[in-house]
């Protein structure tokens, strides 16, 4: 099959800094909502990740999602766990993600079941996130199956994402975890969403120590915190993630404590878009995609430039 | 000879048939409510419809934040994610604590 990049690979290779979004697919059968946050970001993100049963939780599928994310002229991110599916389903699903004109894919580990609405289900983990990796770029680059066999023709030629979470523990950790998955094949990074910047500072320094910068495009998670309400839940009920109490407390005494949000988030931005080896930006903002373009725009991150050779909007 | 662990087989069996078994048979629940036809004119009762909360494979949630096993009808998921049991979503009055959603209906 011919070199048919995405919009989000040519944009990493023309050396753009990259801004990503993310929509939660909903709890029904209804792919409007999708439908209209893709629209609403379009000309404000490059792609858009469409969640895989985020959180343990039913919802629409990731690859539907990114079907109505396509529809409305976006490039969609499809994140793919490897709690639901065998490595059968997971590459049945590369194969159908592909040939409906996905083009990037997140591979994740997925959060375990009990936490979600289906507690007592049965998970799978035939494969982890990085095997998962090295699934997806042995399928693009050796044109074989997980079991070995050929794939006559047609391979999926996926942009192979995966996460990192700087803030999880052991922190000297994080980074080897890191190194594997580039290892496997992973092209680009979405990292947990950062609000202790000293902090990823820190891992950055480790990421740039062993040169993982340059072998991998690295985009930091943000997230607009709509209130001192929000920040005090995440603080003490959201685990993976440090809360710092000078952001609680610059909330609590806004005045207007959405748009102080907005200040914050665009800080950030603008925060670790000097960081050396930051490539892009992934925003999300859970159950207020509205605000994205408001943040792009104050940060400074618009026009979104244009992909060579790609006539798709941004999305 | 194959012909004698063959008689010796349904032997065993058949004494086995006859002992009652000390405990219930791990059969499906079959309850007279999910079994029984209601007329019409009679409206469901809501012993009935707690019944019906046994039949799902899930019976509860894991509440986020006091962390406990709580029956679901004790409890309440968002769009979001979040998932709370009630008392803990009466702390926050009902409103996600993440996407600001009403959760109180």
């Amino acid at each position: 099959m011919s070199e048919n990049k995405s919009r989000l690979q040519t944009l990493f290779e023309q050396g753009e800094f990259v801004v990503t979004g993310e929509i939660g697919p909903p709890k029904s059968a209804n792919g409007e909502g999708i439908r209209k946050h893709a629209e609403h970001l379009k000309g404000y993100c490059d792609a858009t990740n469409l969640t895989d049963n985020q959180t343990a939780i039913v919802r629409l599928s990731s690859i539907a999602a990114g079907m109505h994310v396509l529809k409305a002229g976006g490039e969609p991110i499809i994140q793919m766990t490897c709690r639901d599916r065998n490595r059968i389903a997971i590459q049945s699903d590369l194969l159908g993600a592909y040939s409906l004109g996905m083009k990037n894919m997140l591979c994740l580990t997925g959060d375990h079941q009990s936490f979600g609405n289906h507690p007592t289900a049965a998970n799978v983990f035939d494969v982890d996130s990085i095997q998962l990796i090295r699934m997806v770029k042995r399928m693009r680059d050796e044109r074989v199956f997980a079991c070995g066999e050929e794939i006559k023709k047609d391979e999926p030629r996926f942009f192979i994402g995966a996460v990192a979470n700087p803030f999880a523990d052991p922190f000297e950790v994080r980074v080897y975890r890191m190194e594997k998955k580039i290892n496997a094949g992973a092209q680009f990074f979405q990292t947990q969403i950062i609000f202790d910047l000293e902090r990823f500072e820190r891992w950055m320094e480790l990421v740039r120590e062993r040169g993982l910068h340059e072998r991998a495009y690295i985009m930091a998670g943000v997230m607009p915190v709509k209130s001192a309400k929000v920040a005090a839940y995440m603080q003490k009920s959201v685990s993976g993630m440090i809360v710092p109490d000078e952001m609680v407390t610059r909330l609590k005494q806004a005045e207007d404590q959405q748009a102080e949000a907005v200040e914050i988030c665009v800080e950030q931005i603008k925060h670790v878009m000097n960081i050396k080896g930051v490539r892009g930006v992934h925003i999300m903002a859970v159950g207020w995609e509205e605000i994205v373009p408001v943040i792009v725009e104050k940060a400074g991150l618009l026009p979104r430039p244009q992909a060579a050779g790609i006539t798709q909007a941004a999305g | 000879m194959q012909i004698q662990g063959v008689q010796k087989l349904q032997t065993d069996e058949n004494q086995q048939a006859a002992q009652q078994p000390d405990s219930p048979s791990l059969h499906i629940i079959t309850t007279t409510a999910a079994n029984e036809e209601l007329p019409f004119d009679v409206e469901e009762e809501p012993a009935r419809e707690r019944q019906k909360s046994a039949w799902t494979v899930t019976a509860y949630y894991w509440c986020r934040v006091c962390k406990k096993k709580t029956p679901v009808k004790d409890a309440k998921s968002c769009d979001c994610g979040v998932t709370m049991c009630n008392v803990c979503w009466a702390e926050w009055d009902f409103i996600c604590p993440i996407c600001e959603s009403d959760m109180s209906g």
